[in-house]
C-alpha cells in the first residue's frame, strides 16, 4: 500500500510539474551549466555510460572538440577501488586509453592479482584444473586474458609443434580471409604457413 | 614537371616552414597547466614456495606527480595558423611500488601546427583521432573540408602509435610487453564523412593501420555513428564493422523520451566485441560478443532534487560450442542501479548503491557524499563508500568501508585547487592463506593545482 502511494505521488508531482510534456524541443539537463564545458570530463570518464552522454551525443560530437589529445582527466580517487566491474563488464572500454600490459599490470601484479609465474589455483575462480577448463572463458573475455599474459603463455599449447597443441579456432572466424590481410599472424603458430582452411 | 597551385600550396608549405623556424615567437599564448599529485596504498602479496601460499606483505605506498602543461600558441605573421602542445611529464615524491608509467617521464600527447581557413584545416605533427573507433594516435598530416557548414570530409595518415599508450607500435618498451609483436612500425590512415542538421547527425569513418613494410594490416574497420531529435523523442546509435576479420564489431542503440525537464525514460541495446590487432593471436581465437539491454529512469521532480534508477542486462551465449572441459559460466550479467541527490540551499546530499550479480561473480556497494558550495568556485564535502564483492570481483569474505573528504578552492581567478582523500578499511578479513585477495585497508589521496594564463585565459573549448 504504502509503495502504491509513493509511486502515485511522484507520478502526479511528475505530471504536475512537467506542462511541457512532450515539448518539441529536447531540455538542456540542469548539469549543463555555463562551466559544463570545464567541468564534464570527469563525469564523463567515471559515469560511462550512465552518465548519459549519449542520449544526445555520439562519439562524434566528442570528436569535434576531442580532437587532439585526451584532456588530462583523473579518475576519481574512489575509482580504482571501484574500476573493477566497469572493467570486466567492458562498461568502458578501458583499451582505448590504457594499453592493459603496461598499464593495469603494474598494479595488478603488485597487489597479486596477476600472472605471478607462481602456479597454484590462488586466482583463476580458485581452481586447480582452470588450464583445462579455461577455454569458454577465455572466448568471452580474451581482453582479460590479454592484460596479464603474453602471447607465448598461449602459444605453449596452442601450437602447431607440441604433442599437446590445441586448435584454438572457432569455426566462426573467417581463418582464409584473416590470412589474406596479414599472413604473419599465422606463422606464429604456423611457421611453414597454415594449414589449408577444411 | 608537376605545377603545384600556389593557393593551394601555401598552407602546406607554410606549416614546413614554420615547423623548421622554432625560433619564430608567437604573438598571443595561452597556457594551462595542470598539477595532480596523489598519494596510493597497496598490500602487496607475494607466493611463497615453501608453504605454496600467498602470504601478505607490509602496506607500501607511491607517490606520484603527473604535470601536464597545454599550450596555445597564434599570432605568427598568418592568420588562421597556431602551434599547440599537450605534454605530460611523470615523476615520484617517493615510491615503494612500480606505479604505471612513471618509469616514462615525458610523453607529447599532441604537438602540432595547424592552419585554418574558412572551409578547411590542416594540421601537421603528433595528432589523436578520436571517434567511434576509439582514440588513435600518429605523426604525420590531417586534412578536414567543409565545403558546406554542415558537412565535413576529413583524411589523415602519418606514423601510426600504439593504442592507449602513444608509443610506436614497433617501440622498445612494447616490445619488452611481448616478445611476439612485431618489430615493424605501422602507418594509420583514414577517412571520416560527416554530416548534420538541426535536429540530426551522421557520421561514416574507414580506417587501416598496416605494417610499414606492408606485409599485413593491423586493424581496418568502419563505423558509422547518428542520432535524431524528434520532439521529446531522441534516438541515437552506432555501429561497426571490423574489415580486417570481416565481422561486426560493437553496435549500440538508444532512444530516450523526455517529459519536459522532469522525467526521461530511456532504452537501449548495444553489443559488445573486444577490437583486438590482428598482428596478435588472440583475434583469431574467435572472441566471443556479448549483447545486452538496459532501461533507465531519471526523475527531477525539483531543481535540486533528483532521482534515477536503471537495469542493465548482458547476455553472453556462445555462438557454437566451446570445449567439452570448458568450465561452466553464467549465460548473463545483470546490474541494477539507483541514486539521487537532494539540495538545500548550498548543501548538497547524494547517494548511489549498486548491485551486479552473475557472471564475473557478485558485487554491491554504495556512495554517499555531502557537499557544500558556499561560493563560485568553492565546495568542501565529506564522502562515504561500502561495498562487498566476491567472485572475480573479491575483496576476500568482507567489507570495505571508506570515508574521505573532498575541497575545491578557487584562490585566484584561473586557479583552482582541488583535493580529496579516502581511507579504507576491510573488516572481516580473510586470513586463510591459501585464499588470500586483494586487501584494501589502505588511503588514497590526490591533489590538484589548475592555473590557467596567458592570452585569453578564460576561453574554454574549441582550443585543441
Amino acid at each position: 500500500m504504502r509503495l502504491r502511494t509513493l509511486v502515485l505521488a511522484l507520478a502526479l508531482t511528475g505530471l504536475s510539474t512537467a506542462p511541457a510534456v512532450l515539448s518539441a524541443q529536447m531540455p538542456k539537463p540542469r548539469t549543463h551549466t555555463e562551466t559544463w564545458a570545464r567541468e564534464h570530463g570527469q563525469a564523463a570518464a567515471d559515469g560511462g555510460e550512465r552518465a548519459m552522454c549519449t542520449t544526445c551525443h555520439t562519439q562524434s560530437y566528442c570528436a569535434t572538440c576531442h580532437d587532439a589529445a585526451a584532456t588530462p582527466t583523473f579518475h576519481q580517487t574512489n575509482y580504482v577501488a571501484r574500476h573493477a566491474e566497469d572493467a570486466f563488464t567492458r562498461e568502458t572500454d578501458c583499451a582505448s586509453c590504457h594499453q592493459t600490459q603496461a598499464f593495469c599490470v603494474a598494479c595488478h601484479r603488485t597487489v597479486g592479482a596477476a600472472r605471478t609465474a607462481a602456479n597454484g589455483p590462488a586466482f583463476h575462480d580458485k581452481r586447480a584444473d582452470w588450464m583445462l577448463v579455461h577455454s569458454r572463458a577465455a572466448r568471452r573475455s580474451i581482453e582479460t586474458c590479454a592484460s596479464c599474459h603474453r602471447q607465448e603463455d598461449c602459444l605453449k599449447c596452442h601450437n602447431t609443434r607440441t604433442i599437446a597443441a590445441v586448435r584454438p579456432h572457432p569455426a566462426s572466424v573467417d581463418l582464409t580471409h584473416i590470412q589474406s590481410k596479414n599472413p604473419g599472424v599465422c606463422r606464429l603458430c604456423h611457421p611453414g604457413g597454415p594449414p589449408p582452411v577444411p | 614537371m608537376m605545377r603545384l597551385v600556389p593557393t593551394r600550396a601555401a598552407p602546406v608549405l607554410a606549416l614546413v616552414a614554420l615547423a623548421a623556424a622554432a625560433p619564430l615567437a608567437a604573438q598571443s599564448v595561452r597556457v594551462r597547466s595542470s598539477t595532480t599529485a596523489r598519494y596510493v596504498q597497496l598490500r602487496p602479496i607475494l607466493y611463497n614456495a615453501a608453504s605454496s601460499a600467498y602470504e601478505p606483505q607490509s602496506v607500501q605506498s607511491a607517490a606520484p606527480i603527473t604535470q601536464d602543461l597545454e599550450v596555445n600558441a597564434w599570432g605568427f605573421g598568418m592568420n588562421g595558423l597556431r602551434a599547440y602542445g599537450l605534454l605530460r611529464f611523470r615523476g615520484s615524491l617517493g615510491s615503494d611500488l612500480v606505479w604505471p608509467r612513471y618509469g616514462d617521464h615525458f610523453d607529447a600527447l599532441a604537438l602540432y601546427l595547424e592552419y585554418e581557413h574558412a572551409n578547411y584545416k590542416l594540421r601537421l605533427g603528433r595528432q589523436q583521432k578520436a571517434s567511434t573507433l576509439g582514440w588513435y594516435g600518429y605523426d604525420g598530416l590531417s586534412a578536414a573540408w567543409r565545403p558546406v557548414s554542415r558537412v565535413r570530409l576529413e583524411g589523415y595518415a602519418g606514423r601510426g602509435l600504439s593504442r592507449g599508450y602513444l608509443e610506436p607500435f614497433n617501440s622498445r618498451a612494447l616490445a619488452a610487453l611481448d616478445p611476439y609483436r612485431p618489430n615493424q612500425g605501422t602507418y594509420l590512415l583514414g577517412t571520416s564523412l560527416s554530416a548534420s542538421s538541426a535536429t540530426s547527425a551522421l557520421t561514416a569513418i574507414y580506417q587501416r593501420e598496416v605494417l610499414n613494410d606492408k606485409s599485413g594490416i593491423v586493424s581496418e574497420r568502419v563505423a558509422v555513428d547518428g542520432n535524431l531529435s524528434l520532439g521529446a523523442l531522441a534516438l541515437a546509435g552506432t555501429s561497426e564493422f571490423n574489415i580486417a576479420t570481416n565481422d561486426w564489431g560493437k553496435a549500440r542503440g538508444s532512444a530516450t523520451l523526455q517529459f519536459g525537464r522532469v522525467l526521461s525514460v530511456r532504452g537501449d541495446i548495444f553489443r559488445y566485441v573486444p577490437t583486438i590487432d590482428l598482428t596478435t593471436i588472440w583475434g583469431i581465437f574467435g572472441p566471443e560478443s556479448h549483447w545486452g539491454y538496459s532501461g533507465t529512469v531519471q526523475f527531477t521532480p525539483w531543481r535540486s532534487v533528483a532521482f534515477h534508477g536503471s537495469y542493465t542486462e548482458r547476455k553472453y551465449q556462445a555462438a557454437e560450442a566451446g570445449s567439452l572441459f570448458g568450465a561452466n559460466l553464467p549465460d548473463r550479467e545483470r546490474e541494477i542501479a539507483a541514486g539521487g541527490r537532494i539540495g538545500i540551499g548550498d548543501v548538497q546530499l547524494s547517494g548511489a548503491y549498486r548491485l551486479q550479480l552473475d557472471y564475473g561473480g557478485w558485487q554491491r556497494g554504495g556512495d554517499a557524499a555531502l557537499t557544500i558550495a558556499p561560493a563560485a568556485g568553492w565546495r568542501v564535502g565529506v564522502k562515504g563508500t561500502a561495498f562487498q564483492r566476491d567472485g572475480e570481483f573479491r575483496v576476500s569474505n568482507g567489507t570495505v568501508y571508506g570515508t574521505g573528504v573532498e575541497a575545491r578552492v578557487r584562490l585566484f581567478d584561473r586557479f583552482d585547487v582541488r583535493a580529496d582523500a579516502m581511507r579504507f578499511q576491510q573488516r572481516k578479513q580473510e586470513r586463510r592463506p591459501a585464499e588470500v585477495g586483494l586487501d584494501w585497508n589502505q588511503t588514497r589521496a590526490s591533489l590538484t593545482v589548475d592555473w590557467t594564463f596567458g592570452t585569453n585565459p578564460d576561453r574554454q573549448g574549441g582550443t585543441r
